[in-house]
């Protein structure tokens, strides 16, 4: 079983259809909510469980964490760097996790845009910004020690 | 006027219970409620319930934090449709229901369908298969019954009230009809449509701000540190 959405909940803003990248998560055209159309063809990859502004959509988790059936519900909040996750068992036992999902503050990654462009390298073979960003001085460097 | 008003609230109530007994929503509502238990209560219920009023109802927060264009929009629609059904209300009710574009509660219902215009036309291009899927922004399929019903009552009501002002006296009534019509017949196609929501959507908000009070919770205790 994997995701599925609550329709008392979801309030059919589309980003769970934006995100998924089975596209299989399309809007009902009586309702105007979103849900799984084609559940065998889902990843599991919980894009629109983490994407989802109104924690709309559950999922059963992977069977290595969660062998007994299980509900399973997430938060992600990215400025604070984690995401949680809660898992209730089919036995009634409740757990909750708290995973770090970055190393470095939110937004201060910067956008490509940023960069600066070399417009006399734009018909080189080179990606943007190789050699130096790839660092190969340094590379060489401890492979020599 | 007021038996109009009669005859549209039954028909209300009758295509709204038809709708919760239909499909077994109210069962599964029941069973959903029965199944949640409460682990303590945090503070006041009544606090609970005008924090969702206030917040959730009447501002439309929860649709923030989807796109601020949406919550505006909807905020229009839902206001302006609200100031329209309680000035034909209040006015069917007193009697002073008069086609005339100097009663005050025809100046209420403009402002209303106005309100409701600018909702609709707004909310348009931010459908999720004009915005996300590539549609044309003219594109209407089954679920844009409602919007397309509040789209031909507030026109029909601006075109009525500009019809009067310039003397049309038939055509301001012709349209009028119209208008009373159109809101008739949303309530009456409550089941095939989506204006339900304005019901559960407003119940679902008040039961979960109660449940957060009592401690009930689907979402993930976060672990600080």
């Amino acid at each position: 079983m994997p995701t599925f959405v609550d329709i008392s909940i979801c309030d059919g803003c589309g980003k769970c259809v934006e995100v998924c990248p089975s596209d299989i998560m399309h809007i009902d055209k009586k309702l105007r909510r979103a849900y799984n159309i084609e559940p065998d063809y889902c990843w599991e990859c919980y894009s629109c469980v983490k994407a989802c502004p109104q924690h709309a959509i559950d999922m059963r988790g992977y069977a290595d964490f969660c062998p007994l059936g299980h509900a399973l519900t997430v938060l992600r909040e990215p400025e604070k760097g984690r995401i949680s996750w809660r898992v209730k068992y089919r036995n009634g036992s409740i757990k909750n996790f708290t995973f770090p999902i970055r190393t470095t503050p939110f937004g201060s990654i910067k956008s490509p845009d940023t960069f600066p462009v070399k417009e006399d390298e734009l018909g080189s073979q080179l990606l943007s910004h190789e050699p130096e960003y790839l660092k190969l001085a340094a590379k060489q460097e401890v492979s020599s020690k | 006027m007021q038996l109009y008003i009669l005859a549209s609230l039954l028909i209300l109530l009758a295509s709204l219970g038809y709708d919760l007994l239909h499909d077994r929503k109210l069962e599964f509502m029941l069973r959903q409620r029965r199944e949640k238990k409460a682990t303590y209560l945090r503070g006041s219920i009544s606090l609970a319930i005008g924090k969702a009023i206030l917040i959730d109802i009447a501002s439309s927060s929860p649709l923030g934090k989807c796109s601020l264009g949406r919550r505006i929009s909807h905020l229009l629609t839902l206001w302006g449709f609200l100031l329209l059904i309680l000035s034909i209300l209040v006015s069917g009710i007193t009697g002073s229901f008069v086609i005339s574009p100097k009663n005050p509660f025809m100046i209420a219902q403009l402002l209303g369908s106005l309100g409701v215009f600018t909702g609709v036309i707004w909310y348009l291009p931010q459908r999720v298969n004009v915005k996300y899927e590539g549609n044309s922004v003219f594109t209407f399929d089954y679920s844009d019954l409602f919007i397309l019903n509040l789209l031909v009552t507030s026109l029909s009501f601006i075109a009525a009230y500009i019809l009067s002002s310039l003397y049309f006296a038939l055509a301001s009534a012709v349209l009028f009809y119209v208008y009373l019509i159109s809101i008739t017949l949303m309530f009456a196609l409550t089941h095939w449509t989506k204006f339900p929501h304005s019901f559960y959507k407003a119940g679902l908000f008040i039961l979960d701000r109660i449940d957060r009070e009592r401690g009930i919770s689907n979402l993930p205790e976060v672990a600080e540190g």
